[in-house]
């Protein structure tokens, strides 16, 4: 199993600036004290230096010198050249108070004084992971980890900071910020199927979320079982649909899961040349399944199968191997033509399962080409695809004049805006991209509940319950340094507005999330070309698991 | 049916060319067994068992299986042939009986397996011993992000690292999972490159970068200590552990000793100053018998320059200690393949004070190839063929390369750095009862014995080299 593109990872560094041209006798100095903030007390120990941007090479601005906080908090960085630097604290399980980027300007031959930085001191998680029989598990990698939110609105668990065991089963993960962290555990060996979560549980959803405390430690012990997944091998055929299509040696299958992705399998088979293929170490799960033939010009002929793996190893396989095809579609605005109204318009393809169209770009003398824009037609709006592998795709409309907005995809009768449009080895029946305008617009401020303009808020326009299994019908944005937002082009249509000073990313697709705020969001019916305004109190921070 | 199809779009029928099922006892043989703890009838649970072909490398995904509470473990799909296997669990190590590994019993075997019957084969595990104590910084702080390595020395003097740990914020580490035998204890500040891996903010302590965590900024002069508290290696005491037993409390603090700071310059091989940045590797070597003071390891040496401009190729490197070094920089940022064509350039340097204007002239490495016959001039296919550096050179990795034949007996070897090297060939069936080690720095021990079979190579930068030579016998 090999990743979808093995890059290289080369280690590169950045090229550094040469350093401007400077008079160091007219360098100047910051000075001031790093707080502990919830004792009011001095930090030691806290390394600080000077960004002159986001982005420079922290090796270059450490040139510029590092200061130490000593006992008493006291920080000087001396000898700093004329301007305006973000300033950095950098130690392991330490952190700032406020996310917000402090910025110090130093002036020429002067000292900017009593510059004081508030800072918080992470927690510990310690414990013991034993085995069945109570004797320590050494060598297992012990994982803090809190929720995310995937694009599907799932709830998952990300790992945050890891630790691995000792000969005692002893772990220590340590630099924590203070919050509310889910405990995993692994061995680590290939093809493992021992994910155990504290107190002791395989199931993500019988896991106890521990609360790490500022400066303490947190004892968590609890015994897994180690196991191995079943291994599966899937062989067969590679056979052609069209005469002179080749099916012979194929030396890779490709292969889509719903939770991996794609990846490709080597064929292992030991003779390929009559279509043979092998593919091992093959996990249980549903896949889908295209071989990868190409003929003298590179040009790939596959095909999809999706095939559901249980306990088994599975023999016998068929896979087609067929040249592709093209979807044909038209963009409507209105109803109408576009006739030259959608001027600079650009149509994009997502995958919704399946690898995507850029395996079916053509293999050039110089390397593989990517895959071509989509030419949409000024006048009549008719457009192809471009040759696609078999899967399910939607249109995106890239950029779009002001005011319009996507209404639906069709295919005949059907809308395919939720689920996408299936691509088969067969040309299937156009695809209406169905533009409208004008959109709605909505303006608005979010306040925070001091009433104070809460800048970087997430406002989402959240659709009708029963359209919420639709992601494309969700609209969000930033609020801007002011809490000002604006959402432009919006489908016509009845919306809850919800605002978040601070939201993990996707958490509104997920149902049961949105249900603990469904009383904060407020009821909006946005017609066709309609402007509203709005002021939203912005939900606070909330610690989340 | 052991598969069956889905539907996962609700709206679509996908098309699934019909398959037959395999049968699962089809062709496969059946190993089962329990591991326990050596000398006891304990099962242990958690092992992982491996079964490998004669010959063959581990892969994934080859038949393998994990002991269940009592020890059992079952293998059903092995397909019938001959094969090592292995019993694996962290913290444990292999049986060792007189002070050497079983090849051939306790937690690996030669086995043979047969579609006929199930191979019943008991394997045993022994506990490793431990180490472990707490380390303060000059200032008595707990030397938080230091790294400690636990070095064993045989009793013919001759040493590997075994184990290693990282300093916790208590101050505190554990080396664990050894053999029984002597140990040498030393800790250091990892400087370098290679701690941005780690995750850990990197901060520049007054030249060196170092793992920002300590409560007090690292020093140049906090140099590599050895418990119980000695920058010489040669007074650095022993610690002496037994199987499967523990030695805490071998506390110990980072002393302070002069270091010296070198830097030049990188030019090209046409003289002109590179724009390249190259991997710097400081190498230590003991001063007089010119033996390398430690087993190679790329990591521990690796040494960041730092300077006032980089572009003009440039370097500076701080916080050295006293002796003599092999400095060693490579580029393969221009090369096509890793470690195939890159170019290096090395200088031995004896250091007693700051070293300024060292100029390394870059240059390209060297192609070696040949063939390898046995003695009735037939060539010897599927050998390994071991490219070992001089004695002084051995601290390097990037010096020994290893290769095997073709169906001709033919072999390459590219980006070798130019120098004197000894070309051995092994053929594996001349050392069946006894295979050498899969290391190839190992080897240098191993070939001792055969040092006069080897053939004695000179690698010109930019040159290939050709030599015929036959694989070496018992």
């Amino acid at each position: 199993m090999k990743p979808l593109l093995a890059f290289l990872s080369t280690l590169v560094l950045a090229q550094a600036p040469p350093l401007p041209p400077g008079n160091p006798a007219d360098n100047g100095s910051v000075e001031g004290n790093v707080i502990w903030a919830s004792q009011s007390g001095p930090l030691e120990g806290i390394p600080i230096y000077l960004r002159k941007t986001a982005t420079e090479n922290a090796q270059d601005a450490q040139r510029r010198g590092v200061a130490t906080s000593d006992s008493s908090g006291h920080f000087l960085l001396k000898d700093i050249p004329a301007g305006t630097y973000i300033v950095v604290t950098e130690r392991r399980g330490y952190f700032r108070e406020s996310d917000a980027e402090v910025r110090v300007t130093v002036p020429a031959r002067g000292t900017v004084k009593s510059m004081d930085i508030r800072m918080i001191v992470g927690g510990t998680i310690s414990g013991r992971v034993s085995d069945m029989n109570n004797l320590g598990l050494a060598g297992v990698r012990v994982s803090t980890a809190q929720a995310v939110y995937l694009q599907s609105g799932k709830r998952d668990l990300q790992d945050r900071d890891r630790a691995s065991t000792d000969d005692r089963g002893e772990f220590r993960i340590r630099g924590l910020r203070p919050g509310s962290y889910y405990v995993r555990a692994n061995v680590d060996v290939w093809a493992s199927d021992s994910l155990t979560y504290y107190p002791g549980v395989k199931d993500q959803s019988g896991a106890d979320a521990i609360t790490v405390r500022e400066a303490q430690d947190t004892n968590v012990s609890f015994r897994m079982e180690p196991r191995l997944k079943t291994v599966l091998t899937v062989s067969g055929t590679v056979v052609s649909s069209v005469p002179g299509v080749p099916a012979q040696d194929v030396t890779e299958i490709w292969i889509w899961t719903r939770e991996e992705g794609s990846t490709y399998y080597d064929n292992r088979a030991a003779d390929m040349s009559n279509g043979r293929f092998e593919i091992r170490n093959i996990f249980p799960g549903v896949y889908d399944l295209f071989p990868d033939a190409r003929d003298k010009d590179g040009v790939l002929f596959t095909s999809r199968t999706t095939l559901e793996l249980v306990d088994h190893s599975v023999e016998n396989l068929t896979l087609v191997a067929s040249p592709l095809v093209e979807t044909r579609g038209r963009v409507t605005l209105n109803g109408e033509l576009p006739a030259g109204r959608l001027d600079g318009m650009t149509l994009g393809i997502e995958v919704v399962r399946g690898i995507g169209p850029f395996l079916a770009a053509v293999t050039t003398p110089g390397g593989r080409s990517g895959s071509q824009a989509i030419v949409i037609d000024r006048e009549n709006g008719e457009f192809g695809s471009g040759r696609l592998l078999p899967g399910i795709y939607r249109f995106t409309p890239g950029k779009l004049p002001p005011d319009v907005y996507l209404e639906d995809l069709r295919q005949g009768p059907v809308s395919v805006y939720s689920d996408g449009f299936i691509i088969t080895d067969k040309p299937g029946p156009p695809v209406e991209v169905i533009l409208a305008s004008p959109g709605g617009r909505l303006d608005g401020v979010v306040r925070n509940f001091r009433q104070e303009p809460a800048a970087r808020a997430t406002v989402v326009l959240v659709p009708e319950v029963a359209r919420r299994e639709d992601r494309g019908k969700y609209f969000n944005m930033q609020s801007d340094a002011d809490g000002k937002f604006a959402f432009r082009a919006i489908p016509p249509g009845t919306y809850k507005i919800f605002a978040w000073e601070s939201v993990p990313a996707n958490a509104w697709f997920n149902a049961e999330f949105l249900r603990k705020y469904e009383s904060r969001g407020e009821t909006v019916i946005l017609a066709k070309g309609t402007s509203s305004t709005m002021q939203l109190v912005a939900i606070p921070k909330e610690q989340e698991p | 049916m052991t598969f069956r199809m889905t539907s996962v779009m609700r709206t679509l029928l996908i098309i699934l060319m019909l398959a037959s099922s395999a049968s699962p006892q089809n062709n496969s043989g059946i190993i089962e067994g329990i591991v326990t703890r050596q000398g006891t009838t304990e099962g242990l649970a958690a092992v992982r068992i491996t079964i490998t072909r004669d010959g063959q490398q581990e892969l994934e995904g080859e038949p393998d299986a994990m002991t269940d509470s009592t020890g059992h473990f079952l293998i059903r799909n092995a397909s019938p042939g001959a094969y090592m296997i292995r019993a694996r669990r962290p913290g444990y190590t292999e049986p060792i009986q007189d002070g050497i590994e079983l090849e051939d019993g306790g937690a690996k075997k030669h086995i043979v397996v047969i579609l006929e019957k199930p191979l019943n084969v008991p394997l045993a595990l022994t506990p490793g011993a431990a180490l472990s104590g707490r380390v303060l910084d000059p200032l008595g702080k707990p030397a938080e992000n230091a790294s400690v390595v636990a070095t064993l020395v045989a009793n013919d003097g001759t040493t590997r690292v075994a184990g290693q740990s990282g300093v916790d914020d208590l101050g505190m580490y554990r080396i664990w999972g050894l053999p029984s035998g002597k140990y040498r204890l030393s800790v250091e500040y990892r400087r370098g490159l290679i701690n941005f891996g780690d995750g850990i903010p990197m901060v520049n302590t007054g030249g060196a970068f170092v793992a920002a965590g300590a409560a007090s900024a690292v020093q140049d002069s906090w140099v590599k200590t050895y418990f119980p508290g000695t920058v010489d290696s040669s007074r650095a005491a022993l610690v002496e552990v037994g199987t499967g037993a523990v030695v805490e409390g071998l506390n110990f603090g980072f002393q302070i000793a002069q270091s010296f700071k070198i830097s030049g310059t990188v030019v090209d091989p046409d003289r002109s100053r590179r724009s390249g940045v190259p991997d710097f590797y400081l190498i230590p070597m003991t001063g007089n018998d010119g033996k390398v003071l430690e087993a190679p390891r790329m990591a521990q040496n690796s040494a960041l320059p730092i300077g006032p401009n980089r572009q003009q190729g440039t370097f500076e490197i701080r916080g050295i200690q006293p002796g003599r070094y092999i400095l060693y920089a490579e580029d393969w940022s221009t090369g096509a393949n890793l470690h195939d064509n890159f170019v290096v350039s090395q200088t031995i340097l004896d250091i007693s004070s700051d070293i300024s204007d060292i100029s390394l002239v870059m240059s390209g490495t060297s192609v070696v190839e040949g063939v390898i016959r046995t003695s009735d001039q037939q060539p010897a296919r599927n050998a390994r063929v071991l490219l070992i550096p001089p004695e002084e050179m051995r601290g390097h990795p990037m010096y020994y390369k290893e290769t095997k034949t073709d169906s001709s007996g033919t072999f390459t070897i590219k980006g070798v750095m130019p120098g004197d090297y000894t070309v051995f060939a092994i053929d594996p069936a001349e050392f069946k009862e006894s295979p050498p080690p899969p290391s190839i720095y190992s080897m240098p021990a191993f070939l001792g014995p055969f040092a006069q079979q080897g053939s004695v190579v000179h690698a010109k930068a930019e040159e290939r080299v050709s030599v015929s030579i036959a694989p070496i016998r018992k």
